[in-house]
């Protein structure tokens, strides 16, 4: 009886002691889950700063957009026997080496910003949905550019099962044109300095005169750069080369800028990469995926010739080899000699290369300066926009118009920063005709321009965007008509999704 | 021999005194002889009932044993494999023999999952593992060591020191998860990588859906049941087991030398123009083996002793062991330290309480990574003109650069040299449990299992340079992770038998609870934080900001379940069984499962009219279960979408100055509410069958069944808004496939005992044929070159099919503005079939062309002893697969990684294989079926020979040479075709670890 109880005690204290444990409902103690969260204005503002982020990405302003832009033009080319140079001659079958990771985080720029957009109503902040509108208008900008109109038609926050459609011609660019006539009243003229940055109104005129010229629908375009020029908000620099290095100071040049941090933490994606492939040759911690074709040293060495002076712009433009300028710690000399190649490509790219940053880094043995690229060097500020741009397009504008003689002046204002004489002066018959002009104008955007990816977009617009018209880089010698004016849609996507369409190129 | 506790007592008086006994006064001896109807038994056991004390026959089959009291005394005769019998002595002390073999193994209790079950009763397919037969492995992990020993189930091994291998019950069926549920001692685990082998008793495995349906939520595929060793009444006996054992990398790919590489090089420049690299052109005296550089010959060593025994009340198992691995290349090492403590007391009459508990230590030093993959997959990519050492180099170690030898790969010695990653975890693992029978036949059993392991891993490197362009500074990262897992059981058995009816009822109540957590401190390489040579965070450079992380996990299944057996006569058997689990990894009406089962048997074999003598056993077993699963991956929190926001997140920087804002949004972990169970619902038909008394035994099972809801990661369009880098798809987990899944396995044992010579013979073979039935809404089941597609089997190759080469005459043939992948092909290249015919070849002409699932699987085992000679062949296979050999096309593809020597290029009209080109873009290397093989292959896993060394001092001591792993048949044409790579792209070789040779020599004591 004793041993009964004995047994009987221990069980009823097992059961009741150790009986059961935990419970079912658990939620993730690591994440806020998005049910719960876009509840004050706090958030959606910090939703709008996710969208900003991922203009920094390495696909985007980091590197990608100007490394596909300028692969692309007659800017840029390859000396390498790798992808690379199948990607700058057009002959890179796989769409996705590319292509994906740009399409996805374009996509990704315009999803982040429609999270803001879908649940702004709630809260009533026009110019938060003002930058955002922007924000898919770029992605969509790019999207197109690389890839032609027919890509996928994305309109609002996607839900992990849905294959969104191929959008037919013309339905892009009315999206685009949309979302920006509804943003810029609702933007700021300019924001305090701790906000330099974001979205203007001057942006996103300037943004939709971009679309309207790429569908040479000059007159729409000429009262958006108009108004920009008449806000009084932007002047160009004194020095052109503050432009594509870090100062540190709000720059009344730039119109769209992406901000970028030397050295920024680790764990986020605050640097540029751009420079890492923007070199002459793979030497100095630097490769040479994307060197510069020789239509920039033509370009200036005819300016030099013409107006018997050397413009100033140049050694702030490319690497050659009588620049005055150190590129890596060595001599422009030394690195056309690291070239070797038979096609006698002697030039690199200068904009954008952090040599102050790298200037500062030194051997983990030998404690010496190196005068070599390190990773997270790139802390200059991308300008997306930049008001010199906006004179010259403006210059296009009126051109295109019949009033070259008003477009002179605001040609002439971007080439007396550089300390260069007036057309009338210096290229007098261009002025004569509007075709003169207009070829004139080629001259001037390469001059000031060319690195900031906007020569295939101006190819485009041109119609010269073939395998004809191009004798600097002889990369469109391998050209398609009617395949490589865009990109295919990578593979992957047309896997993925069944509702998406092929294009000329895939 | 002597007595053993005086042996002991002389040697190993800690052990003693470990169960507080003493040496009995030895008074008189009794003798004799133990044989069978061949002759002598030498090794057979005799113990003195009710006490410890035992003693061993020598070679001859001679006892002799000291007793105090031979009036009282009652000796208690063993051997495995015959029958046990007791004899009272009656005051002799003379006392032979002869010990009749157990018929078959039909009484043997096995396990089944919440209770024993006799082998003869069993109604599901669940196989009993010869554990005998796998200790002869030297693996050192019981996965490993299941290898081909079961039908229908294949492990593929790792060769990485401390690595576990893949395990698959009737193959795989779901998509990231395939492990099977481990429950060990009756508690269910995670993992069992930290139980020596040596310590396991038994091994069952519950093969199909009904037998496993009673572990409901995980089971689905299949269950491995473990029993550890547990002290025995009677003789405290003592083991030791030592092997030492040397390592190789069993194949490799071969490689071209530096002429061979340079010739094809030049001929792709000449072809294509540009430039080739100078090393090319101006070939230098440099001609690296890389392969043979970094492989070397590594060292296994374990050793593992127990001591068990045990009285009347109680039984003591106390194991020690330790295992000790350095890799096949250098860097890695593995060392475990185990010590296991088993007991069981009875501590009132039918109230019994023990533990089953282990605990581990193990310090594993991984491969080496310096950024560009693993070093296995690089090694044979190294280019042979680029040496080992190059003092002109930053570090001192080799590499390429842009112009001599462009090569982006890191140099493997250095990397070896300069990256370090060491983890260290230790573990407890085991349950406490309770035994009450409250009246006779009803019992009370409560088990408390628990499986924790925290891991403490830290990876660092200096700075330096192995690698073109690409500094890299120290850096260092620390990663601390915890696992908790427990278990709880609360269960009731009642048993009753009345004259030819028996009946037994389980019901139980199951908790388990499993939690992690993860914390990691990591300064990159851009941070230059310990350039001093000190890796702590103290000495990290001030300036130098860490990425910090943290993750925390729980998931819970709670679980009711009860089954029900009946019995008639032993000739008609049913069983049914229901469970219910609740999942919180499943919100709303999704989070409950019911997975039900019933069997039922006939043994033809104990039917009165069935007289057959020949056939011994003669059982038909048909059942129906279903089972579930609820993992895809590793997140349990894949119900909701979450926000990405913090440290790591994304953040902006505004102002001149670039300051640093919060910015939040949708995380790329893609939430879905609506996931609920995937459900086997499977049936099993099997035979049993034994003929000659045992001497030749033979299983068969057909099981047919669908695979419902699978759970899966299913890739989405990039549209979906979600930053990703390419290489890491963003996916959403869906209830997404269903699978028809059929298959068949069958073994066959053969036994013969002739005189001093015994043979035994065990086949298997098994194979099964998933289909799938249906896909998501708008996948195209195209993953990697694999594509899933409704009504044909998972993972087909899916790419180019190969032609040839292109003639003059093809070429002149072609239809005007024919093109490959851009390019007019040329004479020698790929010749690929235009499948849409139109006159392009690119991929959209990618088609099926090959079945990766094997045909047929199979293990074949061999022992034979004769007189002190034992011998053991053991081999493995399968047949009837394609694989996509992944690593020789990235070789071919690129003149900046070496070249296999296996391609053989046209140039200038000679070679089979397509000409060279410069760009690995070119349609020469374009995934096609040049690059798909045949898989098939048999390892030759085992190859023992043991002598027993007969001496009187001792019980028993056997000394062995093992081979493991010695040959491979295939004709695959690289590392190893051993290898399962994802659910949608199972066929595409990951390039892993090579399959390891190793040869050892061992030795097994018992005192």
């Amino acid at each position: 009886m004793k041993n009964l109880f004995k047994r009987t005690f221990l069980t009823v204290f097992v059961l009741v002691l150790v009986g059961c444990f935990s419970d079912l409902d658990q939620d993730d103690p690591n994440k806020l889950s998005e049910g719960t969260f876009w509840q004050t204005e706090r958030q959606l503002q910090q939703g709008g700063i996710a969208a900003y982020d991922q203009l920094q990405n390495l696909e985007l302003y980091s590197q990608g957009v100007s490394f596909r832009f300028t692969a692309l033009s007659d800017e840029g080319t390859n000396k390498w026997p790798w992808e690379f140079r199948d990607f700058v001659k057009f002959t890179l079958a796989d769409t996705d080496q590319f292509g994906r990771g740009f399409w996805i985080e374009n996509y990704a720029l315009i999803g982040r910003a429609y999270q803001v957009l879908e649940r702004e109503p709630e809260f009533n902040l026009p110019a938060l949905a003002g930058e955002m509108q922007f924000l898919v208008s770029l992605g969509y900008f790019n999207l197109v550019g690389l890839f032609g109109e027919n890509v996928a038609y994305v309109d609002g926050i996607q839900d992990g099962l849905d294959k969104p459609l191929t959008a037919e011609n013309g339905e892009l660019y009315t999206l685009m044109e949309n979302l920006l006539l509804t943003a810029i009243p609702n933007l700021p003229i300019t924001y305090p300095e701790l906000d330099y940055g974001r979205v203007t109104k001057g942006a996103a005129q300037t943004l939709l005169a971009k679309i309207y010229m790429q569908q040479r629908r000059y007159a729409d375009a000429a009262p958006l750069l108009k108004a920009v020029i008449d806000s009084g908000q932007y002047q160009l620099l004194t020095n052109f080369s503050d432009n594509f290095t870090e100062t540190g100071m709000v720059n009344s040049e730039a119109v769209f800028v992406v901000n970028f941090l030397e050295n920024g933490t680790a764990e986020n994606t605050d640097t540029s990469f751009r420079y890492m492939m923007f070199a002459i040759s793979g030497e100095q911690g630097v490769y040479g995926d994307l060197t510069a074709t020789n239509l920039m040293l033509r370009a200036f060495n005819a300016e030099e010739a013409a107006t018997g002076s050397k413009d100033s712009r140049m050694d702030h433009t490319i690497i050659h080899p009588t620049s005055s300028l150190l590129y890596y710690g060595l001599s422009g000399e030394a690195w056309a000699a690291t070239s070797a190649k038979p096609d006698s490509l002697q030039t690199g790219f200068m904009k954008y290369s952090e040599q102050d940053a790298v200037g500062n880094n030194v051997d983990p043995i030998s404690g010496l300066p190196t005068n070599r690229a390190n990773l997270l060097d790139g802390g200059t500020d991308y300008i997306v926009l930049r008001y010199a741009d906006v004179l010259l397009m403006y210059a296009e504008v009126l051109n295109e118009q019949g009033m070259t003689a008003d477009a002179v002046a605001f040609v002439d204002q971007v080439r007396a920063r550089a300390d260069r004489p007036g057309l009338l002066t210096a290229y007098p018959s261009a002025i004569a005709s509007k075709a003169a002009f207009f070829d004139r104008l080629k001259q001037e955007r390469i001059l000031e321009l060319s690195g900031e990816n906007w020569r295939f977009f101006d190819l485009k617009r041109w119609g010269m965007y073939n395998s004809e018209l191009q004798v600097e880089d002889n990369d469109f010698e391998t050209f398609i008509d009617g395949k490589n004016e865009v990109e295919g849609i990578p593979q992957t996507e047309l896997d993925l999704n069944s509702n998406l369409r092929p294009n000329q190129a895939n | 021999m002597k007595n053993i506790l005086i042996y002991l007592k002389k040697n190993l008086g800690l052990l003693c005194l470990l169960f507080g006994m003493q040496s009995a006064m030895a008074q008189f001896t009794v003798t004799g002889t133990i044989s069978n109807d061949v002759g002598a038994m030498p090794g057979a056991t005799v113990v003195e009932k009710g006490t410890t004390n035992g003693v061993i026959t020598n070679s001859d089959g001679v006892y002799s044993i000291t007793i105090s009291n031979p009036k009282a005394a009652v000796l208690v005769f063993s051997y495995l494999g015959f029958t046990t019998q007791e004899v009272a002595l009656n005051g002799r002390t003379s006392v032979s023999i002869l010990m009749a073999p157990i018929n078959n193994s039909l009484d043997e209790v096995v396990i089944i999952g919440y209770g024993t079950e006799k082998k003869s009763s069993i109604t599901g397919a669940v196989a009993v593992v010869d554990v005998e037969e796998t200790e002869k492995s030297l693996y050192t992990n019981i996965t490993d060591r299941l290898q081909g020993r079961v039908a229908g189930v294949s492990v593929t091994t790792g060769g990485e020191p401390g690595s576990i291998g893949d395990i698959r019950i009737r193959g795989s069926i779901f998509f990231n998860n395939n492990n099977p549920l481990y429950v060990v001692d009756g508690a269910v685990m995670n993992s069992i990588q930290s139980i020596h082998p040596n310590d396991i008793e038994s091994i069952q495995i519950l093969k199909d859906a009904s037998s496993a349906s009673i572990y409901g939520s995980r089971a689905a595929n299949g269950v491995v049941l473990i029993r550890t060793k547990k002290g025995k009444e009677g003789k405290l006996s003592v083991k030791i087991n030592s092997s030492l054992g040397f390592q190789q990398i069993a194949r490799k790919i071969d490689v071209m030398n530096t002429q061979q590489w340079a010739r094809v090089v030049r001929t792709a420049f000449e072809t294509d123009g540009g430039t080739a690299p100078n090393y090319a052109i101006n070939v230098p005296d440099i001609d690296t083996d890389w392969q043979r550089e970094v492989y070397k010959t590594g060292i296994i060593r374990d050793l593992n002793a127990n001591v068990s025994g045990g009285g009347e009340n109680f039984n003591v198992f106390f194991g020690v062991n330790n295992t000790y691995q350095d890799g096949t290349v250098r860097g890695p090492v593995y060392d475990r330290v185990g010590v296991r403590l088993n007991t069981s007391f009875e501590i009132l009459k039918g109230l019994t309480v023990g533990e089953n508990l282990s605990f581990g230590r193990s310090r594993q030093r991984s491969t080496p990574e310096a950024g560009e993959g693993s070093l296995i997959r690089t090694v044979g990519a190294n280019l042979p003109v680029i040496p080992v050492l190059d003092p002109t180099r930053r570090s001192g170690y080799g590499h390429g650069d842009n112009l001599n030898a462009p090569s982006y790969i890191a140099n493997p010695i250095g990397a070896a040299a300069l990256f370090n990653n060491i983890t260290k975890t230790e573990n407890i693992i085991g349950n406490v449990y309770l035994d009450y029978i409250i009246i006779d036949g009803l019992d009370y059993h409560f088990s408390l299992g628990i499986d924790r392991s925290t891991s403490d891993g830290k990876a660092w490197n200096k700075g330096g340079e192995i690698r073109t362009t690409a500094i890299f500074n120290s850096a260092m990262a620390l990663a601390k992770g915890k696992g908790e897992s427990t278990y709880l059981e609360h269960r009731l058995t009642y048993k009753k038998t009345l004259g030819k009816h028996s009946f037994s009822l389980m019901g139980a109540y199951n908790d388990q609870e499993d939690t992690g957590s993860e914390t990691l401190i990591a300064y990159d390489q851009s941070l230059a934080a310990f350039e001093d040579g000190i890796f702590e965070i103290s000495a990290a450079d001030p300036s130098a900001v860490p990425i910090l992380g943290s993750y925390k996990s729980t998931e819970v299944v709670k679980s009711l379940l009860s089954r029900l057996t009946y019995n008639y006569d032993d000739r008609y058997f049913l069983k049914a069984s229901m469970r219910r689990d609740g999942y919180s990894g499943f919100i709303g009406d999704n989070r409950y499962g019911v997975f039900p089962s019933a069997d039922i048997a006939w043994n033809v074999g104990n039917e009165p009219f069935f007289d057959v003598a020949a056939i011994s056993q003669l059982k038909f077993r048909v059942t129906y279960g279903e089972s579930g699963f609820n993992e895809a991956g590793g997140n349990p929190y894949f119900f909701q979408n979450n926000i990405l926001k913090g440290v790591g997140g994304a953040n902006y920087n505004l102002g001149p100055n670039s300051s640093p804002v919060t910015g939040a949004t949708r995380d790329k972990a893609l939430g879905n509410p609506n996931i609920k169970w995937s459900r086997l619902k499977e049936y099993n038909f099997g035979l049993d069958l034994e003929l000659f008394n045992g001497k030749i035994a033979f299983n068969a099972d057909y099981y047919y069944g669908k695979v419902i809801d699978l759970l899966a990661d299913i890739p989405v369009p990039g549209t979906v808004g979600l930053s990703t880098p390419i290489y890491e798809n963003i996916t959403v987990r869906l209830n997404a496939v269903d699978n028809q899944r059929q298959g068949w396995e069958t073994s066959l044992t053969y036994r013969k005992r002739k005189g001093d010579f015994n043979f035994s013979i065990s086949a298997n073979a098994s194979a099964n044929n998933i289909v799938v039935d249906k896909v998501p809404q708008g996948f195209t089941g195209i993953v990697g070159n694999s594509i899933t597609r409704v009504g044909i089997s998972r993972a087909q190759l899916y790419m180019l099919e190969y032609q040839g080469l292109y003639t003059a005459e093809d070429i002149a043939a072609l239809p005007g503005g024919f093109k490959v992948f851009g390019n007019s092909p040329m004479e020698g290249d790929a010749k690929y079939t235009d499948i849409n015919g139109d006159n392009i070849i690119d991929p959209k002409d990618r088609t099926i062309v090959g079945d990766v699932l094997p045909d047929v699987q199979f293990g074949l085992n061999i022992t034979a002893t004769y007189k002190n000679f034992d011998f053991t062949a053991f081999m493995s296979g399968i047949a009837g697969r394609n694989v996509y050999n992944s690593s020789v096309q990235y070789l071919e593809s690129r003149f900046d990684v070496n070249y296999p020597s296996s391609y053989n290029p046209w140039i200038d009209g000679v070679g089979t294989d397509p000409r060279p080109h410069s760009s690995s873009d070119h349609g020469n290397y374009k995934p096609s079926s040049r690059f798909v093989e045949d898989g098939s292959y048999v390892k030759l896993r085992n190859l023992q020979i043991g002598y027993t060394v007969p001496l009187k001092t001792i019980d028993n001591l056997r000394v062995y040479l093992s081979a493991q792993n010695l040959f491979t048949w295939t004709n695959y044409n690289s590392n190893d075709p051993e290898f399962e790579g994802g659910f949608f792209n199972s066929g595409e070789d990951p390039g892993s670890y090579p399959t390891i040779r190793t040869i050892a020599f061992g030795l097994n004591l018992s005192l």
